[in-house]
């Protein structure tokens, strides 16, 4: 309960109990780590997942870059293990639609498609909803350019077979990945490892890259091993030609070997299939989840903006955690080391079994407060709120005498407050202070 | 006839200027005689009246040391800041004091050179502007 005498002074904020459960929104491969190990420190877990089955985006891998597991098979093992496990429960086909509270004692509303409504107060928030991939936009070369994800299904429907494709013998491949995913190294990333299953199957491979993203462990070794296996790499400054023949597809680029622009030679690379790369779109439900939570969308779709302030796991709101793929596309070993990141962080939250506000916090004088709502719509951590208090305020004509009129007033939350002091600073009727 | 010596009011953020004072002051580096450092949890906690209040009582001229756009730990406080920056230049537009007076500044934690840069430039700035007529 709120307790300022006017003029009174600041008296710190009480602990708030934090009880051992989490909710999960998102069922993939980040949804699922993060569940069971969470779920082995004993803690209560709820999945939220949207679609009608745990997975999520992972289900088009089949293969890892850096070890011998099969995808799927591992995937099952896993979601066999999260479905046996007393403390986690699993909505699926589940949406959050209404979120309230703050850290330590959040309000969420699930609405199953069921038409089911059940009602979570999870201490902790943790949001893994990843992102979405497409194929990029159709290019000239017919039904013989596909994307890396059919690459992948095709790869892996034919483990011990021949490679075929519409029937006919697939003998050379190439790879085309364009610069539309610049700073995205999943193309690299796909192209290379398909690339190497591809020259076992003795195909003769090519790779056609502005340039190549190696920077995760271990794809420089994996790069040299396809170098020295025979997979050809070709950069290019001006995008490649595709142009289709009779049963093939040509692929035309610059000899970027030779320095003089003028000199060059055209390289074409005669090939059965040409494979692309693909492009990332944040999941349809983001927008309406950020609206839902209050998190600030970042660019294009995605959830929080990259933000050198920020770990890559935290968002403006204490309690609430992001990781995996809904922030950028990233590849599965960096969404795995991002959920064992969010593992450390709830546990290091939730262990005390308390939450002392510990930073400046900002407070509202009730009696001074016009209910404006300014600072409720610039507050960047979503911790101010409107509530009834008894006190008259000073905005109240003089004739009313104090008959017992619930008057309102914004009220800011110590625990979700993160004291930068933008409502002290705005509001208009002077009545926020920021004490250190 | 002693040369004109400004007085400067640097309002400094705690994730960005505060660092950056701190570095500059270990490097030992030259700041200006007539310097007021006042450190602010977030460049968006700097009220309007902050800055006019500043320059009534006796500043020379008024420097807000932010972090850089998009990188605010806060995400809008330096936005928020620019907007009443901007809103305070056109007081003063207003009453006819040089909109040189006051100035945003984005620093990073690291850069105690830049730091201490800006302020000497600032220094020089506002010798050449005289001191400020509405103290």
């Amino acid at each position: 309960m709120y307790q300022t005498v006017y003029g009174g002074k600041y008296a710190a904020p009480a602990p708030i109990n934090l009880k051992p459960e989490v909710l999960i929104i998102g069922g993939g491969v980040v949804g699922i780590t993060i569940a069971r190990e969470l779920a082995r420190e004993g803690m209560q877990v709820v999945i939220a997942e949207n679609g009608e089955s745990l997975g999520g985006g992972i289900r088009h891998l089949h293969f890892f870059y850096d070890r011998h597991t099969d995808v799927q098979q591992w995937l099952d093992d896993m979601i066999a293990d999260v479905e046996s496990t007393g403390n986690i429960i699993v909505h699926k086909g589940a949406q959050l639609k209404r979120l309230d509270g703050h850290l330590g004692c959040f309000q969420a509303l699930i609405r199953t498609r069921d038409g089911g409504e059940t009602v979570l107060s999870p201490s902790v928030l943790v949001l893994a909803t990843g992102c979405i991939t497409r194929p990029s936009a159709a290019m000239n070369g017919g039904d013989r350019v596909i994307g890396l994800s059919e690459m992948e299904k095709l790869l892996a429907g034919s483990r011990d077979v021949s490679l075929a494709w519409k029937g006919q013998p697939v003998k050379t491949v190439t790879y085309l990945l364009d610069r539309t995913n610049d700073d995205i190294k999943i193309d690299t990333v796909n192209a290379v490892k398909q690339s190497l299953i591809l020259q076992e199957k003795g195909c003769r491979v090519a790779v056609v890259a502005g340039d190549l993203k190696v920077s995760a462990s271990g794809m420089e070794r994996l790069y040299r091993r396809a170098r020295e296996k025979g997979v050809l790499f070709f950069k290019y400054d001006e995008p490649p030609v595709l142009s289709p023949t009779d049963d093939r597809v040509s692929v035309e680029l610059q000899d970027m070997t030779i320095l003089r622009k003028e000199e060059r030679d055209t390289v074409s690379l005669l090939s059965d299939l040409v494979v692309t790369g693909e492009t990332f779109t944040a999941d349809p439900t983001a927008e309406e989840l950020c609206r839902v939570i209050k998190l600030r969308p970042g660019t294009s779709g995605m959830l929080m903006d990259d933000n050198p302030q920020f770990q890559r796991v935290l968002s403006n709101r204490r309690g609430i955690f992001l990781a995996g793929a809904c922030r950028f596309p990233q590849i599965v070993t960096e969404s795995l080391s991002e959920a064992h990141a969010v593992v450390q962080e709830v546990k290091a939250l939730l262990h005390p079994g308390a939450y002392t506000p510990a930073n400046p916090v900002a407070e509202v004088d009730p009696r001074k407060c016009a209910v404006c709502y300014t600072c409720v719509r610039l507050c960047p951590h979503a911790a101010i709120g409107m509530e009834k208090h008894g006190e008259r305020n000073v905005y109240a004509a003089p004739a009313v005498e104090n008959d017992g009129t619930l008057w309102g007033a914004a009220r800011i939350e110590p625990v979700a407050c993160f004291g930068c002091g933008i409502c002290a600073a705005e509001c208009p009727a002077r009545a926020i202070t920021l004490y250190q | 006839m002693s040369i004109f010596d400004p007085k400067i009011v640097a309002f400094c953020c705690e994730q960005s200027g505060v660092p950056a004072a701190e570095m500059a002051k270990t490097l030992k580096l030259k700041m200006p005689d007539n310097l007021e450092l006042v450190p602010v949890p977030c460049s968006g906690r700097i009220e309007t009246l902050y800055l006019l209040k500043a320059l009534e009582s006796g500043a020379d001229g008024v420097v807000v040391f932010a972090c850089y756009e998009e990188n605010c730990r806060y995400l809008q406080g330096n936005i928020r800041l620019k907007g009443r920056v901007g809103y305070a230049k056109q007081i003063m537009a207003k009453i006819g004091l040089e909109s040189e007076r006051l100035e945003i500044f984005h620093v990073a934690t690291n850069s105690g050179v830049k730091f201490t840069e800006i302020l000497m430039q600032k220094v020089d700035q506002l010798r050449q502007l005289g001191p400020n007529p509405a103290k």
